[in-house]
């Protein structure tokens, strides 16, 4: 718990220790909680299939030994997955797609609360209805109907002009990396440095509102990206080096999301659920030979 | 002709010739009314009744009354005051002659007779029977002393019993009159404006009964002459003794005692007044339970002080200075309060100090001038994490107003105009010092915190406004105030209007509108039910001026001398109103303030019954609905009560017994409710896969609110019951009282909270006052 909220919850229950000996009497009768929606998504137009995760909030503390697989994310995390929900993904030109579920899919009946959309390839090879284009630049809306609840958000994925991979050299303390494309319509910007593989995280990734162009510069004491990481960055080691855009609803939910301070119902767009609607995009993704 | 109409016509003739001769064979009546017993001066209403009834006038606050251009000759003069008997005396006025009298007034006996005077009525009646201006509803101290409270009585707490005026919960620092939020209620000290009127949260208001003469509660359709608030003012009138020497009152209750001393000066040409009050709950725990087992206290003072000047003016001052202090150190055997280390200094209080000056012009017109300063800091402190927090708010104000009557009669002036003005210089600073108390706080990072925000603000306004009686039936008040804050870069006209048609000397009918803005606000989460301290900020180029507009329509009725019913609908807009983006986060530049608008409407009802006989009291009906926008989402406000009735109630049966009783049942207010919690799953862009935080992560567990305020609280409801035996003591007036707050233990909900530290998680209520008893006495010499 932060000081402050310390601090604060400290003024609060000194103030009813003050005013209201009652606490201590045998407490008004309460309301149930009724469970809620939650609804979990990030589109990437460069996937060829987008995901919703819808569950349930709960009114149990969650187990928290179990193993998680990717067929069946819900249910083997230890939430309650929303069946036969209705999502429905709007494309800017009136074009739509509802989502199947997984469950209704697989015939393993696996990926209960999974709801997945088809986006790239031939529409034809997308069950029916489920196949919606998605590209740089749009604004797509998704509507959730459930019998938990309904939601409504919309993301406006950035646009970007290239996407940026390869390989380079940099000699740490002469060499510059520097961002030489600038995408539009993005909320913040997600920086991540990985190793070679482009699997182990080194450091964590690093959230910025502003397109902070200097990735890499010559000078420990220069305002660069990966300046937090500078310890990773060895001579004759191997790195991946990679900004993605996000849309203003990733940002605020991910990236704020460390300000003790920030409200967390704001920022995004989200409503009638908890969770997050946005997108993503990584426009460089570049290997990094330190020499 | 016949004998009867002739006869009439030549006595309408004698009198529009007396009428006219009233500036060359008119002398001057003046006086006090004042207790029998007590000397101390009477709000009444004193009317000339004979040789026919000319006018009524009402006692200022030190008692005092005057009729100028009376007719010479045998002239009777009545005077009437709530809970006493009538009386007259008759006197001869001389041409140019002022005459002094005494008006002397005792409590009305054990059979009370029922007042049957044809020409003198009684102060609500006179209230009613005034001008157009919007609805005041007074309370005298007398009424407030009947009014079951918890250890003494509370002046402003009785206010919330009136319809139109509501308070949150039994610990809600403020009002809500109207639909509107808190701050848009000013609460002033003889004219003079307090920031935050209570003590301990909410439990106690700030003024000292004893040196408290009378409350008058506005709930809408404000003059002209009032801005810089949206929704009400509360007016709360120091009491000034009349009677030579030092005379006071001892209250002493479970809660507190309160000494009030004061005196007049020979020839009553001044008065003073100074009373002084403190807890001492925690003194007894020390005793009773331990070192520091109760570490809070509130203490205040307030003084008041007047002077009458040659010409019928008087001088005075007004001065409060109150303090509250929750101190624990780390003996304290409270685990929250103290103990662990927790020791840390949470003080709060207002100051105020301010000047009037009144000063009638001939006999036609009146000056008024006051200068003020008025302050509320509230301040925390905790050395161990040097964790500090501090906001301040100054407000050094200068006002003015001058009225002039033109035409009509004395009683009814066919034009009153009244031009004024106000300026107010606002010093605002908050200063909050943070510091992680460890390594984790952050993820792994030191964060020192330094935010500062200061603001210095101005407001100028003007004012023009014309009272219109062409006749005794129809009054319409217009005026204008034009306002400007140059720190907002705002300027604001607001037009108001009200309209009063007297269809009968038992029926009203009223209709009002205007536009009302305001620039200094007190921000706070209306997710929190109990308001300890105020966060106040003035308008600036990132806090915008709040407006609003309002229409009230109504009537009032007299179903008998004794009994009087009001009813009024209202309409109100509000735009532009300033609310936290997140939880108590203070730092309120433009990226942390939400700004929202809405609405509220509804219809207030207060039937009264005066005190002519045995019983007295009230019953007020309120049903309000509000609504607020932000952002496209509309939610019901925190303190939006759709149906809110008190029933008030007190009984003589003689002059040593009187019962109280307060019954109150109200429907609940909103909240926010839970849907439970759930995991913040994270998404990986590199990887593109979803992430379940681990097991001990804090993400693993995040409350999930349903939507903004769509839960209600159970009904309220709560009966409090007083008993008062009144006696005397080697001269002295002795008033033995019990209390019993909520008498059948109800189980008003607090608030609730979510438990998340159990399996399952657990919604859990906390409950308001319980069954309080008190005992008190108060000896007045």
């Amino acid at each position: 718990m932060t000081t402050r909220a310390r601090g604060l919850r400290v003024l609060l229950a000194a103030a009813a220790v003050i005013v209201a000996g009652a606490c201590e009497l045998p407490a008004p009768t309460v309301p149930s909680v009724e469970p809620g929606l939650v609804v979990f998504s990030v589109l990437d137009p460069a996937l060829g299939e987008q995901v919703v995760l819808l569950m349930e909030t709960r009114a149990v503390v969650p187990d928290t030994t179990l193993r998680v697989t990717t067929d069946d994310p819900i249910v083997t995390s230890g939430e309650t997955p929303v069946l036969d929900a209705r999502v429905v993904l709007y494309g800017p030109n009136g074009d739509s797609a509802v989502a199947v579920e997984d469950r209704v899919r697989r015939p393993d009946h696996l990926g209960a609360g999974v709801y997945r959309i088809w986006s790239l390839g031939a529409p034809s090879a997308a069950p029916a209805d489920a196949f919606l284009s998605l590209l740089p630049g749009q604004r797509i809306r998704l509507k959730v109907t459930s019998a938990v609840g309904s939601a409504a958000a919309s993301t406006q994925i950035p646009g970007i002009d290239r996407v940026i991979t390869g390989n380079t050299v940099v000699m740490m303390g002469r060499d510059s990396l520097v961002l030489t494309t600038t995408p539009t319509g993005a909320g913040g910007f997600v920086y991540s440095l990985r190793n070679s593989n482009n699997v182990g995280r080194e450091g964590d990734e690093q959230y910025h509102r502003a397109l902070e162009r200097h990735l890499i510069m010559p000078g420990v004491e220069d305002e660069w990206a990966f300046s937090y990481a500078v310890a990773f960055l060895r001579r004759l080691t191997r790195h991946t080096v990679t900004v993605t855009a996000v849309d203003s609803n990733y940002f605020a939910y991910f990236g704020e999301s460390s300000d003790p301070f920030k409200d967390r119902s704001a920022g995004t767009n989200l409503r009638g659920a908890a969770g997050v609607f946005g997108s993503s995009i990584v426009f460089y993704s570049v290997v990094v030979n330190i020499n | 002709m016949r004998p009867r109409r002739f006869l009439a016509m030549i006595a309408s003739l004698l009198l529009l010739a007396g009428s006219a001769a009233f500036g060359q064979s008119a002398g001057r009546v003046h006086g006090t009314v004042t207790d029998a017993v007590t000397g101390a001066p009477l709000a009444a209403v004193v009317g000339i009744v004979s040789p026919v009834p000319l006018r009524n006038a009402r006692t200022d606050s030190v008692g005092r009354f005057s009729f100028i251009d009376v007719p010479a000759g045998s002239v009777t003069i009545g005077a009437s005051a709530f809970g006493y008997a009538s009386e007259r005396i008759t006197v001869v006025v001389s041409p140019g002659q002022d005459i002094e009298v005494r008006i002397r007034l005792r409590i009305a006996a054990r059979e009370l007779e029922t007042v049957r005077t044809t020409a003198t009525i009684s102060a609500e009646q006179a209230q009613a029977a005034g001008p157009a201006g919007g609805s005041i509803t007074s309370l005298s101290v007398r009424d407030l002393r009947t009014i079951p409270a918890l250890g003494e009585t509370d002046v402003l707490r009785a206010a919330a019993l009136l319809p139109g005026i509501s308070a949150r919960n039994d610990f809600w620092a403020g009002f809500n009159v109207r639909g509107g939020e808190s701050d848009q209620t000013q609460v002033r000290l003889d004219g003079l404006s307090i920031f935050s009127p209570f003590h301990l949260g909410g439990l106690f208001s700030t003024f000292i009964p004893d040196a408290v003469s009378e409350v008058d509660a506005r709930v809408g359709a404000l003059p002209s002459s009032v801005g810089g608030r949206l929704s009400g003012v509360m007016d709360v009138t120091s009491g000034e003794e009349s009677r030579a020497g030092v005379h006071g009152a001892l209250d002493v209750s479970a809660i507190s005692t309160a000494l009030k001393l004061g005196g007049a000066t020979p020839k009553s040409a001044g008065s003073w007044n100074l009373a002084v009050r403190r807890t001492y709950a925690d003194e007894l725990a020390k005793v009773v339970i331990g070192p520091d087992a109760f570490p809070y206290h509130f203490q205040d003072a307030q003084l008041h002080a007047s002077l009458a000047l040659r010409g019928g003016g008087a001088l005075r001052f007004t001065g409060y200075t109150g303090l509250d202090l929750l101190q624990p150190t780390t003996d304290s055997g409270s685990a929250v309060l103290g103990g662990s280390g927790n020791a840390f200094r949470f003080d709060w209080g207002n100051k105020l100090a301010g000047l009037i000056y009144e000063q009638p012009l001939g006999v036609l017109g009146a000056l008024s001038q006051r200068v003020s300063w008025s302050q509320f800091s509230t301040a925390y402190d905790e050395k161990a994490t040097t964790t500090g927090l501090a906001n301040h708010i100054a407000d050094f104000h200068i006002a003015g107003d001058l009225t002039r009557r033109l035409g009509g009669t004395m009683a009814t002036p066919l034009h009153t105009l009244a031009l004024g003005y106000e300026l107010s210089n606002l010093d605002v600073r908050y200063h909050e010092h943070i510091s992680a108390s460890s390594a984790s706080d952050f993820s792994g990072n030191l964060v020192i915190d330094d935010t500062l925000i200061t603001q210095k603000s101005k407001a100028q306004s003007l004012y023009a406004e014309e009272l219109f009686q062409p006749g005794k039936r129809l009054s319409v008040r217009a005026g204008v105030r034009a306002e400007r804050v140059p720190s907002a870069d705002w300027t604001g006209v607001s037009p108001r209007l009200s309209a009063k048609y007297r269809a009968s000397d038992r029926v009203a009918f009223t209709l009002a509108g205007g536009r009302y803005s305001q620039w200094v606000h007190a921000v706070r989460n209306e997710d929190l039910p109990v308001r300890i301290v105020d966060i106040w900020f003035a308008s600036d180029s990132d806090v915008p001026v709040s407006t609003s507009t309002e229409f009230v329509g109504g009537t009032e009725l007299w179903l008998t001398r004794s009994d009087f019913l009001r009813v009024e609908a209202y309409d109100k807009h509000f735009a532009d109103l300033i609310e936290p983006a997140s939880t108590i986060d203070p730092r309120l530049r433009p990226s942390e303030l939400k700004t929202f608008g809405g609405e509220s409407h509804g219809v207030d009802v207060l039937l009264r019954h005066l005190a002519t006989d045995h019983l007295s009291g009230w019953i007020s009906y309120s049903y309000g609905k509000s609504i607020r926008e932000a952002n496209g989402e509309v939610y019901a406000p925190a303190h939006d009560r759709r149906h809110d009735l008190n029933v008030v109630a007190s009984y003589r049966k003689s002059e040593r017994y009187s019962f109280g009783a307060r019954l109150g049942i109200a429907s609940g207010t909103p909240y926010t409710g839970w849907a439970g919690s759930y995991s913040r799953w994270s998404w990986d862009p590199v990887s593109r896969r979803w992430r379940v935080p681990n097991g001990t992560s804090g993400a693993r567990d995040e409350q999930v609110r349903t939507a903004r305020n769509t839960e209600r609280y159970p009904t309220y409801n709560r009966l409090d019951l007083s008993a008062h035996r009144n006696g005397h003591f080697r001269g002295a007036e002795v008033d033995a009282f019990v209390n019993l707050v909520n008498a059948t233990n109800a189980r008003n909900v607090l608030i609730y909270t979510f438990d998340t530290s159990v399996n399952p998680p657990a919604v859990r209520g906390y409950s308001q006052l319980p069954f309080l008893p008190t005992i008190g006495m108060r000896l007045a010499f």
